[in-house]
C-alpha cells in the first residue's frame, strides 16, 4: 500500500531530476561551442553522418508523403459538389500541396525520420561508450567528453537539419505535383505552380518550415545525446534508453510542432 | 606521491569506502586486492577524479584531486595512464588512432612523430603491425596490451591498472604480468594495479593492499601475506569460499 502512494512520487521526482540532469548537460555542451576548432573534424563527421547520409532516405519519405498529400488533396477536389469548377479553384489545389509540404510535411516527415535514423544511433554510440567505459577512457586521456561527444552532434544536426528540410521539401513538392496532377485531370504543372505563386505564401512559409526544423534537429539530437550519456545498466540499458530516445523525441516534435505553429503563424 | 586520506564513498544505503587511507609512494609498484565488487576499481576511479569521494581527499603530488577545477584536473590527468578492465578501447577508431589521440591532446609532436611514437608503444607491448586493425578484429589479450601502450605513450608518470588479466588465459595472464613488470621498470612508472590475481600480485607487487569492508586491512610485502591473522586475507589467498 505504501509502495502504491509512493510509486506517483517518485516518478515525479524522478522526472525532475532527469529534466534538471538535461538542462544541465545541454547547458555544459553549449559552453563548449567555444571549442569547435579542435573539435572541427568530429563537427564535420557528425555532419556527414547526420546531414549527407541521410539524404537518400528523407528524398524517399518526402517523395512519398508529398505525393500522398497530392492525391488526398485531388481526392477532395475531386468531388462533384455541383459548383462550376473554375480555373482559380483547381490553381488553389498547387497552393494547399505545396504549403502542406512546406509548412508541415517536410519538417515534420524529416524529423521523425531522423528520430528513428540518428536519435536512435546517436543514443546507442554514446551509450554503449558509456557502459563500455569509453567516456570515461576520455575523460582520463584530460579529454572533455561532452565536447568532445555531444556538442559536434548538436552543432552538426543545428547546421545539417535545414538542408534537409529545403531537401524534403523539394521532393515533397514534387511528389505532391505529381500525383495530383495524374489523379486530377485539369490540374497541370503550370497551374499547380501558378496557384503556389498566387495563393501560397512559399517564401515566409518556408522560412517557419526550415525554423521548425532547426527545433527538431536540436532536440532529437540533444535527447539523444542525454539518453546515452546517463545509460546505465549494460546491453539492455542502452536498448532502454534508445527505445526512450525515441519515443520521448516524437512526443517532443508534435508537442515543438504545435507551439512553433501556434507562435509563428 | 599518490596519498589517500580518510575516503568515504556510499551508493545509496550501500557503503563502499568507509575511511581508506592509503599512501603510495613514487617509483613503487602497489597491486590492490581484494573480493568482487568490495570496491577497489572505485578507489582507482578517485584517484584519476573520475568519481568524487562523498567525504575525504586524495592528493597527487601537491594537489588534491577532488578540489581541482575541470580545467586542473585535465592537466593532471596528462600525468595518469590508466588501463581500464575490458581495455575500453574507442571502437570507431583504428588501433594506431586510439594511440595517436592521447599524444594529439597532451603533446605538441607533429602528425609523423604522433605516428611514430604510436608504433613505437605498439612495439613495446609487442605488438608491431597492428595499427590498422580495429579494436574488434583483436583478441582479448591483444586489446589489453593496446590498452597498456595507449596508457604510456605520452609518457604519464603514473599508471592504473583495473584487472588487467581478467579473462584471459593463463600463458596470456602471464605475459601482461611481465609486461607490466618492464614497463614498471623501463618506463619508470609508479604503478597500481587492482587485481584479483595472486600471480599478478607476486610477479608485479613490491607492496600489497588487502581491501575489505570499506578499508585496508593489510599493508606489506606479498611475500608475508600468507603470516596475516586476517581470516578473509587468508580465505583470498586460498582461493576458498569457506575457511576452517
Amino acid at each position: 500500500m505504501k509502495s502504491f502512494f509512493q510509486y506517483p512520487i517518485h516518478v515525479v521526482f524522478n522526472s525532475i531530476e532527469s529534466i534538471g540532469k538535461y538542462f544541465l548537460l545541454i547547458f555544459l555542451a553549449l559552453k563548449t561551442v567555444s571549442l569547435w576548432k579542435e573539435n572541427l573534424s568530429n563537427i564535420l563527421n557528425q555532419m556527414i553522418i547526420i546531414g549527407i547520409k541521410s539524404i537518400p532516405i528523407v528524398i524517399f519519405t518526402s517523395l512519398f508523403s508529398g505525393m500522398v498529400a497530392g492525391l488526398q488533396a485531388a481526392y477532395q477536389f475531386d468531388v462533384d459538389t455541383g459548383f462550376p469548377v473554375t480555373k482559380e479553384a483547381i490553381m488553389y489545389l498547387g497552393s494547399v500541396v505545396g504549403t502542406s509540404v512546406v509548412l508541415e510535411l517536410g519538417p515534420m516527415i524529416t524529423a521523425l525520420v531522423m528520430t528513428g535514423k540518428i536519435g536512435a544511433t546517436i543514443c546507442a554510440e554514446i551509450g554503449t561508450m558509456r557502459i563500455t567505459e569509453q567516456i570515461d577512457a576520455l575523460e582520463s586521456l584530460s579529454f572533455n567528453p561532452v565536447a568532445y561527444l555531444i556538442m559536434p552532434r548538436i552543432v552538426a544536426a543545428l547546421i545539417m537539419f535545414p538542408y534537409l528540410v529545403i531537401i524534403s521539401d523539394i521532393f515533397g513538392i514534387t511528389g505532391g505535383l505529381v500525383a495530383s496532377t495524374y489523379s486530377y485531370e485539369p490540374l497541370t504543372t503550370a497551374l499547380f505552380f501558378q496557384g503556389l505563386e498566387i495563393y501560397g505564401h512559399i517564401e515566409t512559409d518556408s522560412i517557419v518550415g526550415l525554423v521548425k526544423g532547426i527545433f527538431f534537429g536540436f532536440s532529437i539530437t540533444s535527447i539523444a545525446c542525454y539518453k546515452g550519456y546517463y545509460a546505465k545498466g549494460g546491453a539492455s540499458g542502452v536498448g532502454k534508453a534508445t527505445t526512450e530516445t525515441v519515443v520521448v523525441s516524437c512526443i517532443t516534435v508534435v508537442i515543438l510542432d504545435y507551439v512553433l505553429a501556434a507562435i509563428l503563424l | 606521491m599518490i596519498k589517500i586520506k580518510n575516503l568515504h564513498k556510499s551508493f545509496g544505503n550501500k557503503k563502499i569506502l568507509n575511511g581508506l587511507s592509503l599512501t603510495v609512494n613514487d617509483g613503487e609498484s602497489v597491486c590492490i586486492i581484494g573480493k568482487s565488487g568490495i570496491g577497489k576499481s572505485i578507489l582507482l576511479k578517485h584517484i584519476t577524479g573520475l568519481m568524487l569521494p562523498d567525504k575525504g581527499e586524495v592528493w597527487l603530488h601537491d594537489k588534491m584531486i577532488n578540489s581541482l577545477s575541470f580545467k586542473e584536473l585535465q592537466s593532471i590527468r596528462a600525468k595518469i595512464g590508466m588501463v581500464f578492465q575490458f581495455g575500453a578501447l574507442f571502437d570507431f577508431m583504428s588501433v594506431i588512432e586510439n594511440l595517436a589521440l592521447p599524444l594529439k591532446k597532451l603533446t605538441n609532436h607533429s602528425d609523423n612523430d604522433i605516428i611514430e611514437l604510436s608504433e613505437k608503444a605498439l612495439e613495446e607491448v609487442g605488438l608491431e603491425g597492428v595499427g590498422n586493425f580495429m579494436p574488434s578484429e583483436l583478441s582479448g589479450g591483444m586489446k589489453k596490451r593496446v590498452s597498456i601502450a595507449r596508457a604510456i605513450v605520452a609518457g604519464p608518470e603514473y599508471i592504473l591498472y583495473d584487472e588487467p588479466t581478467t579473462g584471459l588465459d593463463p600463458i596470456m595472464t602471464d605475459s601482461i604480468n611481465k609486461l607490466i613488470k618492464k614497463i614498471h621498470i623501463e618506463e619508470n612508472l609508479t604503478s597500481i594495479i587492482v587485481t584479483h590475481e595472486m600471480r599478478t600480485v607476486y610477479t608485479v607487487a613490491d607492496r600489497v593492499l588487502f581491501l575489505d569492508d570499506g578499508v585496508i586491512k593489510y599493508d606489506g610485502p606479498p611475500s608475508e601475506m600468507k603470516n596475516s591473522k586476517n581470516k578473509t586475507i587468508l580465505q583470498f589467498l586460498a582461493g576458498s569460499s569457506s575457511l576452517a
